[in-house]
């Protein structure tokens, strides 16, 4: 199994379009680009510091836990919403690739789980600073509450309607990680992720950083075995208000 | 004309597209400038460029505008050929530097590569300069020779005017800016500001805003307190003196009023409604309507103009009083010119002539531009102006405004919507002040 991530992501992103492109030859108007989803997703079962399964019945309204997923060094953020999210929702990432939002899981499917990295100009959620947080009253940028902020430029996602955009200048919605809950067990796992030409942009736009923090290798492997999800507060020295 | 292959629109289309913009050319006459050929004798070779590999776009102007021109010209419709202009070697942001003249942020994180910007996102830098213009031919002679193109964006940001302060002879006009520069066009300007801060020894450093709209709003009020803050840090015995036409600070007044008051009381000086009439370069003093300042040093910042490009290649309104150019406002073409854009600080529309209004805009236009390439038309939208400025050193304090435009339908009468102006400075928009830089430099030279 290659851990190469950039050839992974061209080579997946060539062949979607191959497949449009061949589509459109043949109906003889564009039909519709799928957004791309990841190879072969690790399937993460998400533990807290101590390695104890994060079970999804225990987690409160509006709880929010940051835990780097599909790869070792891109943050993720899980909501339990305190709303029933938005079902069967279309959209586009940042590509004008389209998906459906898959929603989410658990209790009332009300876990989601997004990427911690905005789509607008890849300011992140970093173990220094979070510029993005789940915010649950109205924001210096926006009125709305209940809604992910990034504090860099100001973009604001709706996490129950798959992270649409409501205000700033993010062209397209939080990447979706999507989820799946074991009712067996109550366990939380993360099982993949869409519109993952966002990854390649994060890494080419960070690999010095990357590279430092993770070291040569290990920085852009996908995540292996058990996952570790903490509150935004201990995954990040500073977690903006904005 | 250079072979060209193109795979969207076919060379049928794109040859019907050149007609209907030659047609458009010809109705406004005598302003597309048939001497353009005597610039170089007739002689001037073709610049050395591969020969285009789809409709050719002509980018000039490597700063906020054209840079993200460039990158989403190629987002937008990847078969054009989009070439960028500039004849600088580097980059340096002016957002940012305020910071950087206090010594909170390095040089390294100010500079770029125009070569990472055109590899990352697949375009061309060549470095020359636009000298001028055959808008009919569609030909661009630069620097380096000559170019034809489909489409050209001119994004050539400002210059000064001097005789907004009553210097009128070109060689005061240089002893001013050579002695005083306003350090608002980088690098060089910049790099003497700094200097002149670490070697400042006493008495008044002088700054000015200008009248009218000019570039970054905010850029002297934040730099008045980056200044004061740095001369209390290195325990200078200096006061920044700031000159400002109007009642009050033109943007963020409440955030900067209460900074001066609450942190730079003993070391800063705020003089609003002051007008400049005139300065005394050989006894170092300004003139003002109230009296007479004499400075140690200073950062003069006169009223500012769109590049005199513009003006030289003939697109400047001639009602402008900052010799903006003319063209549709919502459409920013030339009037009666459908392959002639102005975009960035040169626009005539009253936006904050600000990196951020210019990036956001960019991508705006470089859509409007794809889609006539196709036959086709956006709808207009508004640039958003997303604006940090420190007030507080250390620790590092920002307060923000984040705007968009809207129009009485016409394109002439403008004013400011869905506003966010945070003017309670706060650690947190500090932060968030820097790493805003960080994402456009992102924006504009990574992926």
């Amino acid at each position: 199994m290659t851990h190469d991530l950039d050839r992974r992501l061209f080579l997946k992103a060539c062949a979607r379009t191959a497949i449009a492109t061949a589509a459109l030859g043949v109906a003889g108007r564009p039909g519709p680009v799928f957004a791309d989803i990841l190879d072969n997703p690790p399937r993460s079962r998400l533990v807290d510091a101590d390695g104890a399964p994060i079970r999804a019945s225990a987690l409160e309204d509006n709880q929010t836990l940051i835990f780097n997923y599909p790869y070792k060094a891109t943050p993720a953020l899980l909501i339990r919403l305190d709303r029933d999210p938005a079902e069967g929702v279309s959209t586009r990432d940042t590509e004008g690739h389209e998906y459906v939002w898959p929603g989410g899981v658990g209790p009332g499917n009300r876990i989601v789980a997004y990427a911690g990295i905005c789509p607008h100009a890849l300011s992140y959620i970093a173990h220094d600073t979070a510029f993005l947080h789940y915010a649950t009253g109205p924001t210096s940028f926006s009125d709305h509450d209940h809604v992910i902020v990034c504090c860099a430029h100001g973009s604001v996602y709706d996490p129950a309607e798959g992270a649409r955009v409501v205000a700033g200048p993010a062209p397209a919605p939080l990447a979706a990680i999507t989820l799946e809950h074991d009712p067996q067990t109550d366990e939380i796992y993360a099982t993949g992720a869409i519109g993952t030409e966002l990854f390649v942009r994060f890494y080419k736009a960070y690999k010095r950083e990357l590279r430092k923090e993770y070291g040569r290798k290990a920085y852009k492997k996908l995540a292996e075995g058990d996952v570790v999800a903490l509150a935004p507060e201990a995954y990040s020295e500073d977690v903006l208000d904005c | 004309m250079t072979e060209r292959k193109t795979n969207g629109i076919g060379r049928r289309g794109f040859l019907k597209l050149g007609a209907a913009g030659v047609a458009g050319a010809a109705t406004i006459g005598g302003k597309a400038k048939p001497a353009a050929a005597a610039v170089a004798g007739g002689t001037m070779m073709a610049a050395p460029l591969p020969a285009a590999k789809g409709p050719r776009v002509v980018v000039v102007g490597g700063g906020w505008s054209g840079l993200t021109m460039a990158k989403y010209l190629k987002k937008a419709k990847p078969d054009f050929d989009v070439v960028l202009l500039e004849p600088s070697s580097v980059f340096f942001s002016c957002p940012l530097s305020n910071l950087w003249l206090h010594g909170v942020v390095e040089t390294d994180m100010l500079i770029h590569s125009y070569v990472d910007a055109a590899r990352n996102n697949g375009y061309i830098w060549l470095q020359a300069a636009l000298v001028d213009l055959d808008r009919e031919k569609r030909r661009a002679y630069t620097s380096l020779g000559t170019i034809d193109y489909d489409y050209i964006v001119l994004s050539p940001g400002i210059d000064y005017m001097y005789e907004s302060f009553g210097v009128e002879d070109p060689a005061e006009q240089y002893m001013v800016a050579q002695n005083w520069p306003a350090a608002f066009k980088p690098a060089s300007e910049h790099l003497t500001l700094k200097g002149k801060l670490e070697d400042f020894e006493e008495g008044v450093f002088l700054l000015t805003v200008p009248p009218g709209n000019y570039r970054c709003l905010p850029g002297p009020y934040e730099r008045a307190c980056m200044i004061a803050s740095y001369f209390q840090k290195e325990d200078i015995p200096g006061k920044v003196v700031l000159i400002d036409p109007n009642e009050k600070p033109t943007i963020k007044a409440e955030g900067f009023l209460a900074a001066f008051e609450e942190l730079y009381k003993d070391v800063l000086e705020y003089m609003p409604s002051t007008k400049i009439e005139g300065i005394d370069v050989g006894k170092k003093k300004v003139v003002t309507d109230f009296e007479e300042i004499e400075f140690a040093d200073a950062a003069i910042y006169p009223r500012v103009r769109a590049a005199r490009l513009i003006e030289n290649l003939g697109l400047a309104d001639p009602k402008s009083p900052q010799k903006e150019a003319a063209i549709d406002p919502l459409r920013y073409h030339v009037i009666g010119d459908e392959h002639t854009y102005v975009a960035g600080d040169a626009r005539p529309m009253p936006f904050s002539k600000s990196g951020n209004t210019a990036n956001s805009e960019a991508k705006i236009v470089a859509r409007m531009i794809a889609a006539h390439a196709e036959g086709k038309e956006v709808p207009w939208q508004s640039p958003e102006t997303i604006c940090y400025s420190a007030v507080s050193a250390d620790p590092l304090e920002s307060i923000m405004v984040d705007a968009k435009y809207k129009h009485d339908g016409t394109g002439q009468g403008w004013g400011f919507t869905d506003v966010v102006m945070i003017n309670d400075r706060s650690k947190d928009l500090g932060k968030a002040n820097i790493e805003w830089g960080k994402g456009l430099w992102r924006d504009m030279f990574e992926a």
